[in-house]
């Protein structure tokens, strides 16, 4: 027990949202600004006067960021008196559910800090404090967000939503999972329904569930295509495919996972023979996963292919260029593939990762410019000094000077 | 006279200087005569430990009871053995900057203020084990400056004309290779961006040319060279002779070797692109094209190198500037700093006069950052960044302040950390920590409550950072640098004894 106290507790510490270095980032911290608004709860509840109307609720649309630029967003205001009879230390938990179908299904949310502490239901919480009956809001205050791109729905496409506010109890907070709550909880105080559409781009949770084995099965193929791209499976190669099967299927028992063994085995089986005979369509296999595949399995499969690369501490040219073309294929950010490149990169031994040109590792096309070849060499080299001066001595910081010896060599090439 | 003296701590040689009666920077010669000292210590028999010529001497002869070349581990857990006890980088820098100011206490008399130079891309850890090598070595240093401003604030001062215009510094010494440009107006100077490699140098040419040696003895022999059959200390010696010279003839083990000019410059190739390369980098950082550079500064000796000077006008498109000894350009500019920086009253009025117009604007070399949680918006996870405050090339002193957000309801720390990269970097495994710490948050608070992170970096390179809990001005502090230099653990520096 101590050990996932000590756990929850170094990731809580980490755990600083930046309002620099990402839309994302800045999307959340401008979602917390909003949702708390401009004077504090305290302010509007002592302007709180007998007489007013019974609590209610509205959307306000909005847009993220300190200059409206960002990302939309539907802030929840509340007015009224609270709905207590006696003094309570009372918060608003919003929810979300997805009822285009009819049936109100649960909503997940893609940031831990807009879920529920025991699911990835969307929740967000907002604490008020002690309030007493005859309290309440003289003016519309911000209690609550719902940040649309956020939402994992069933499926994608249009949907219909439902925002559920809730005002509870915090000393005998109620139960609310999957964005559900039973009704004879005592500590729901209130309870309200904003409703919304929204179009969702992303494929649903349904939608990738149902292709997730059939896209990672994929991924198995495109990871033997690298593996076989010297015309050989090495030994520590087939090993890496395998341990990623075992990995895939582990947290699944009893007849699924004998099924998605069986589906991963025939998957690498199958490709090593087309592989051999040449029938191997890495554009095919591309095309299929990006019909099918969310964009987190896409990025699995490149971390496989980079795995695989890496297996026999030899960044061969020809696997190199396999994965160039699948990275391009999967239409991945190219800094993001160049970042799990790196990682693999240090980690290979120097004195073979040699074999390969500088040229493959770094992704230089042999139809660049000589000028855009030289600066990208150039980039590399600061990149790759500065990761030499962040390395403790020892293999990986080898590696980086190794890096910067091979880049050197490459541009004298280039004058 | 005044008491104010720059050191050039180097890799393979140090030297001292300080400001004339006329206000004119001169180098202090040490108790032999010579205005630079090896960077080399040995322990001799009686266990005292000894530094400079002898040492180096010692070290070509008999490694085991030497020590050289320890700067460029500065900073690191790496030891350096001398006979049977492991000494520290800081340690051996202790032993060598307590000889330097011995060694000058002699002609100047008792030294008032200390400037110590250090390479411009010098990591925290290795400025901090500067900094305490220095004070192991009981000298009062308030000062450091960077070794290629060091070198351009020299050149402005000593042409005797109002320069002017945008310069590049070009300092390739015994193991770090720096480049600046600076903007130069008279005895102003202004840092517009730094770069360095903190393994590159003589030191790596010196093992080029022992490499080719092996080598050809082996294609000759069939066998192979021993270490002790030729030398770092004769490789660094037929190192020099090349730079007069196309061919020299070695004899090593019974054997004579020739090695030409052009294949040691093939050997040491590598090591002057990755140079060229990094000076390309720097003027486009600068923000400039290679036509609007006036002039090139040389400082260190591995510029006397003809394939090195080649390289510099092949690079800057302009024959550098070496009127003066590249061996000595760092610590005069550091003598001037010394005076500039210095308690004023204590120099003469033609000193005061002499320095009167000198100006140096400084710039960070590193990038500074803390680590948060950013939205992968490639992968639509929450992760890990390197969030980065100070961007290299800022103006120093400089102060910044960002705002960042609890994530949490109920979250009762920050871990706060401080990063350190030269390249801006995002990706937290590529960045290295030179502080962490945390802040206690108050419990039962909703999330997003602001933490302002201020960064301050103050004209001695050393930062002030504090994460603040806007709500509660609760407050976590740091002065880097000073707060973090730890004793060394110099072992008996009163047994060392000048030669």
């Amino acid at each position: 027990m101590e050990a996932v106290l000590g756990l929850v507790a170094l990731f809580i510490g980490l755990i600083i949202i930046s309002n620099i270095l990402s839309a994302g980032a800045r999307t959340f911290s401008a979602a917390g600004k909003a949702a708390v608004g401009k004077g504090s709860f305290s302010e509007n509840m002592e302007l709180a006067f007998q007489g007013m109307n019974p609590m209610t609720s509205r959307f306000v649309d909005a847009h993220l960021g300190e200059n409206g630029e960002g990302p939309p967003y539907k802030a929840i205001e509340v007015k009224g008196l609270f709905p207590v009879k006696s003094p309570k230390r009372v918060a608003f938990i919003t929810s979300v559910m997805d009822k285009t179908d009819g049936e109100s299904v649960p909503v997940l949310s893609a940031i831990e800090a807009f879920q529920e502490p025991g699911s990835v239901a969307y929740q967000h919480i907002t604490e008020v404090g002690d309030v007493s009956p005859d309290q309440g809001f003289v003016s519309w205050v911000r209690v609550g967000a719902v940040i649309p791109d956020l939402l994992i729905t069933p499926t994608s496409g249009r949907r219909k939503f439902s925002a559920v506010l809730r005002l509870v109890d915090m000393d005998r907070m109620p139960s609310i999972e999957l964005g559900m709550h039973d009704k004879s909880d005592v500590g729901l105080l209130w309870i309200h329904m904003l409703d919304f559409e929204h179009t969702v781009e992303e494929k649903g949770y349904l939608e990738a569930a149902e292709h997730r084995d059939e896209a990672r099965a994929l991924s198995v193929r495109i990871g033997m295509a690298v593996a076989m791209a010297d015309g050989s499976l090495d030994d520590v190669e087939g090993t890496v495919l395998k341990n990623w099967i075992v990995k895939m299927i582990a947290p699944f028992s009893g007849e699924k996972r004998d099924h998605l063994k069986g589906v991963y085995n025939e998957a690498m089986s199958h490709a090593y023979d087309a592989a051999k005979s040449g029938d191997l369509s890495l554009s095919v296999l591309t095309e299929k996963l990006n019909d099918i595949a969310e964009k987190s399995i896409r990025y699995e499969t490149i971390e496989l292919c980079f795995d695989v690369m890496a297996a026999d501490g030899v960044a061969d040219a020809e696997e190199m260029k396999v994965i160039r073309k699948v990275a391009e294929a999967l239409e991945l950010d190219f800094d993001e593939i160049e970042k799990i490149r790196d990682q693999k990169i240090i980690g290979l031994d120097t004195s073979v990762s040699k074999q390969s040109s500088v040229e493959d590792l770094l992704g230089i096309e042999a139809d660049w410019e000589v000028d855009r070849i030289k600066k990208h060499l150039r980039i590399e080299f600061q990149k790759w000094n500065n990761r030499l001066n962040a390395l403790e001595e020892g293999g990986e910081r080898d590696n980086a000077q190794s890096m910067l010896d091979m880049i050197a060599n490459a541009r004298k090439k280039y004058g | 006279m005044s008491a104010f003296i720059g050191i050039d701590l180097g890799t393979t040689f140090s030297a001292v200087a300080t400001i004339d009666e006329t206000g004119r920077a001169i180098v202090i010669h040490n108790d032999m005569g010579n205005n630079i000292t090896p960077s080399c210590v040995f322990e001799d028999e009686q266990g005292v430990m000894k530094v400079g010529e002898n040492a180096r001497r010692q070290w070509g002869v008999t490694p085991d009871t030497a020590a050289a070349r320890f700067k460029r581990d500065m900073g690191t857990s790496v030891t350096h053995r001398i006979n049977s006890q492991d000494f520290t980088p800081t340690q051996l820098s202790t032993f060598i900057l307590k000889k330097l100011v011995t060694d000058a206490a002699k002609t100047l008399g008792p030294i008032d203020e200390v400037v110590v130079t250090i390479p411009a891309n010098f990591a925290h850890e290795a400025r901090d084990a500067t900094m305490t090598a220095a004070r192991d070595a009981g000298l009062n240093v308030r000062h450091i400056i960077n070794e290629p401003t060091a070198a351009a604030l020299y050149y402005a001062f000593k042409s005797g004309e109002e320069l002017g215009g945008i310069y590049a510094v070009y300092d390739l010494g015994g193991g770090t290779f720096d480049v600046s440009i600076i903007r130069v107006n008279g005895q102003e100077v202004e840092v517009m961006a730094t770069n360095g490699v903190s393994k590159l140098g003589g030191d790596d040419f010196d093992r080029s040319m022992r490499n080719l040696v092996r080598t050809k003895f082996k294609d000759l022999t069939g066998e192979s060279l021993e270490d002790d059959d030729f030398t770092t200390n004769e490789a660094e010696e037929e190192k020099k002779s090349l730079s007069s010279r196309k061919q020299v003839t070695i004899r090593v083990a019974r054997q004579m070797i020739d090695i030409k000019r052009e294949e040691f410059e093939e050997a040491i190739s590598s090591y002057i692109t990755q140079a060229e390369m990094l000076c390309e980098a720097t003027i486009d950082e600068a923000d400039i094209d290679v036509g609007d550079i006036t002039g090139v500064f040389l400082a260190g000796g591995s510029t006397r190198i003809p394939l090195v000077m080649e390289s510099v006008k092949n690079v800057f498109k302009k024959d550098p500037t070496s009127s003066v000894n590249v061996d000595e350009v760092v610590a005069l500019g550091a003598a001037l700093y010394a005076a500039y920086k210095g308690d004023k009253d204590k120099l003469s009025v033609v000193q005061q006069n002499a320095i009167k117009k000198i100006q140096v604007a400084e710039s960070t070399g590193m990038c500074f950052g803390t680590i948060s949680v950013g939205q992968d918006t490639a992968r639509d996870t929450m992760r890990l960044v390197n969030s980065i405050l100070i961007r290299k090339g800022e103006k120093i002193p400089c102060s910044i302040t960002e705002s960042f957000y609890t994530i949490h309801d109920g979250q009762e720390k920050v871990e706060c950390k401080v990063t350190e990269s030269s390249a801006a970097e995002t990706d937290p495994r590529f960045v290295k920590v030179i502080w962490e710490g945390g802040l206690d948050l108050p419990k039962g608070r909703p999330a997003n409550q602001e933490v302002k992170v201020t960064f301050a970096y103050d004209e001695n390179q050393i930062m002030n950072c504090s994460f603040l809990d806007v709500t509660t001005k609760r407050e976590t502090t740091v002065d880097l640098t000073m707060a973090s230099a730890k004793p060394s653990g110099a072992r008996d520096v009163d047994k060392f004894l000048v030669e």
